[in-house]
């Protein structure tokens, strides 16, 4: 009997137990749904948040944000800064999106400004992060577009260009910057009359941006890391002398692609990279040709081919500029080649590295008519 | 004589192995082994496995000889009754200690990641009554419920799969780059979590069948732990770069932590969810075999009425220490006592036996 009262004590006890030091109620929470950090004056860091409330009346759900801004010292302290000014408690735990400020990553490290999105558990490792031409704040202050909060609406934004391989995949999770051996590269946004627009990608080196590539180029660029994602459509010119403007453009989707990296390092230490790119097409728009005839269709992959590696070789140099490895050139010397990795400066051999870059197409597919 | 509703299975056996084997290192594996053996740290765990392998022949071939004993029936018979009762000590702290600093990991495991405000003492005192409820009871029960919740463990290898989405094999590359003793240290530091084939000592009149069927049982057990674990340092070395993991204690959890599925974010609270179940397991195993040998220290045939009163000073250790000095201290020691008792004396005992020829009677086939 006494057995019976100990056990049912015991239930009583645990069922009153739940939720009695960890629990986080929604209803109490304010969630943030995109952060932007910008420059401050000395030293410190401007954060801005915007948080999204959802408010459910009669005439169905409504969607608001309210924008914060505030001069800290670190991002722990931009929370609590923020936490003080609003109703409830802050909570990041639902952060779709992190804006950083192109003059933010150009001049200082961004890392320590991340530590605290690693250190809580909480935290919201999978949001994505960009960063703005001009200052996050002003992207943020924009409160909605359409019918759609600011976060809601970068965060689809970037969702659907990372489906169509035009910007990388990234969240705060991927950025963790120790010795990876590779460069990361970010989306770059800018302002376009009053609406965010994706304008291309920001190279990084280390944890510095150096240079920007632009929407057609970021294709190619993560065509070449191989990072395609679901769907690739490349517009390239075609010229066509004999008939008028709108002929010129050929329009592929990429079907397959085969990459091929080779790094290799001669007796005299001398470091090379072969970088072949093998790609199967279909076409999805092509005014002046009609493929039919196997010459032609030939023809067409020659000259897409060679403009493809036009553009590839004018990226490549433009990374070794920017001293941006987004193909992991580094990581590769590390593996296989530790002795000499160990012996180089990386920041100064990288440059100077000689690529041998090409594309071969074949086209696979004409679509219903040739 | 041991009735035969009391018996288990061999591939009971060979489940009882793997869930007292499989427990809290399941997280702390990966970057402890790899902080020493740096990208070779699969190796040393395999080696481990291979080590471990050697300690079960050993103990097995001890029980063999005193095949419807356990451990602290025969203990007098080979060292007398004042050395045997010392060598008893030895293994009943030797369990107490090691089933405290597993929930010590366990506690701290869950204050980073899930419960920040919640008191120790609540969560491993929850965890210690339904231990204590369980192993109240014989080994046959307990083996029913390893055996039930033994599926889990796939379920855990199955969310920890999804991560090579992000993997790169490179990151393994170059191999041997750290020399041999390195690989060596590191093995040992991975005996650690492959302790729990002791259970053997306790189960081995138990099975049923042949002590041949036992052995391989247990090897069989044994493999699989092994193997998981080889699974799970390998898949953190290839996610995380090397100088990632040695900033990441539970990389198991940070990997899974990112990942998000279209209808459910954090997946690494569903892997606690279940690992706490594993951990559970493990921690049953080890306070069974704490409470049997403090019964046995005072002579009594049941462990239930020992039982509260281990599980008490279990959780009174447990939450001794509380800095990561104190752990580290507590892991060091942990690490001498079952080096000793799991090494070096199984070893000692068998050459005993042999040499003084010391025998247990044979068990007539039920």
């Amino acid at each position: 009997m006494s057995r019976i009262w100990f056990w049912a004590v015991f239930a009583v006890g645990v069922l009153l137990l739940c939720g009695c030091w960890d629990q986080q109620l929604m209803k109490n929470e304010r969630n943030v749904s995109i952060g932007g950090i910008d420059q401050g004056s000395n030293g410190m860091i401007r954060a801005t948040v915007s948080i999204r409330d959802i408010s459910v009346t009669e005439s169905g759900t409504k969607d608001t944000s309210e924008v914060h801004s505030v001069l800290a010292r670190s991002t722990q302290h931009a929370r609590e800064k923020i936490d003080e000014e609003i109703s409830g408690s802050y909570s990041a735990a639902k952060l779709r999106v992190l804006l950083i400020s192109e003059e933010f990553v150009k001049n200082q490290d961004m890392m320590p400004y991340l530590d605290v999105y690693y250190r809580d558990p909480k935290s919201p490792l999978s949001a994505r992060i960009a960063v703005t031409k001009g200052k996050a704040e002003d992207m943020i202050a924009h409160k909605k577009i359409g019918s759609k909060t600011i976060g809601l609406y970068i965060d689809d934004l970037l969702n659907s260009l990372e489906k169509s391989t035009t910007i990388p995949r990234v969240n705060i999770q991927t950025l963790h910057p120790l010795d990876r051996g590779f460069d990361f590269s970010l989306p770059y946004l800018i302002d376009h009359n009053g609406k965010p627009t994706v304008s291309g990608i920001a190279l990084f080196k280390g944890v510095q941006m150096t240079a920007t590539l632009d929407q057609d180029d970021s294709k190619l660029y993560l065509l070449l890391s191989n990072l395609q994602s679901k769907k690739t459509l490349l517009t390239l010119r075609v010229d066509n002398p004999q008939k008028s403007n709108g002929y010129d453009y050929v329009s592929i989707e990429i079907k397959s692609l085969k990459r091929k990296l080779k790094v290799t390092v001669s007796d005299d230490q001398q470091i090379k990279v072969k970088l072949q790119l093998k790609l199967r097409v279909s076409v999805v728009e092509d005014p002046s040709n009609h493929l039919y005839s196997m010459s032609v269709l030939h023809n067409l992959e020659k000259i897409l081919a060679e403009e493809l590696t036009d553009d590839s070789k004018e990226i490549v140099q433009k990374m070794q500029r920017a001293g941006h490895d987004g193909f992991g050139i580094a990581r590769r010397l590390m593996s296989f080649h530790p002795k000499l990795w160990k012996q180089i400066n990386w920041s100064e051999e990288y440059p100077k590295i000689p690529f041998d870059t090409s594309v071969s197409l074949q086209i696979v597919n004409t679509g219903i008519t040739e | 004589m041991i009735a035969a509703k009391d018996k288990i299975t061999p591939a009971q056996l060979t489940i009882l192995v793997i869930q007292a084997q499989i427990g809290v290192s399941i997280l702390f594996l990966p970057s402890s082994v790899e902080s020493i053996a740096g990208n070779d740290a699969w190796i040393s765990v395999i080696l481990a496995g291979i080590t471990s392998l050697l300690l079960i022949v050993i103990i097995w071939g001890l029980s063999r000889r005193f095949p419807a004993l356990t451990l602290f029936e025969y203990l007098p018979m080979l060292l007398g009754k004042v050395l045997g009762k010392i060598v008893h000590v030895v293994y009943a702290s030797m369990f107490i200690l090691e089933c405290s600093f597993l929930l010590v990991e366990f506690g701290d495991v869950m204050r980073d990641w899930v419960f920040s405000n919640t008191p120790g003492w609540v969560i491993l005192s929850l965890m210690l009554l339904t231990s204590l409820y369980m192993i109240r009871e014989n080994i046959r029960l307990i083996a029913r419920f390893f055996v039930l919740t033994f599926g889990l463990i796939f379920v855990l290898i199955l969310i920890a799969t999804y991560a090579y989405r992000d993997a790169d094999l490179m990151y393994i590359l170059p191999i041997n780059q750290v020399s041999l003793p390195g690989v060596f240290k590191a093995m040992m530091q991975s005996m650690d979590s492959l302790y729990g084939f002791e259970i053997l000592f306790f189960c081995y009149p138990y099975v049923q069948g042949k002590s041949k069927g036992i052995l391989k049982a247990t090897i069989f057990g044994n493999i699989f732990s092994t193997l998981v674990y080889t699974f799970m340092v390998f898949t953190c070395l290839i996610v995380f770069s090397p100088e990632e993991l040695k900033v990441i204690p539970q990389p198991v959890l940070y990997m899974v932590k990112t990942l998000s599925f279209t209808i459910f974010e954090r997946a690494d609270l569903y892997f606690l969810t279940i690992w706490t179940l594993v951990v559970i397991t493990s921690v049953m195993a080890y306070l069974f075999m704490s409470a049997k040998t403090v019964s046995a220290l005072f002579g009594k045939k049941q462990h239930a009425g020992t039982a509260p009163y281990v599980a008490l000073v279990i959780l009174c250790i447990s939450l001794y220490p509380h800095d990561q000095d104190m752990i580290n201290k507590m892991k060091y020691i942990v690490g001498i006592l079952t080096g000793v008792s799991l090494i070096a004396l199984p070893l000692i005992l068998l050459c005993i036996s042999y040499l003084r020829k010391i025998k247990g009677k044979e068990q007539a086939e039920a």
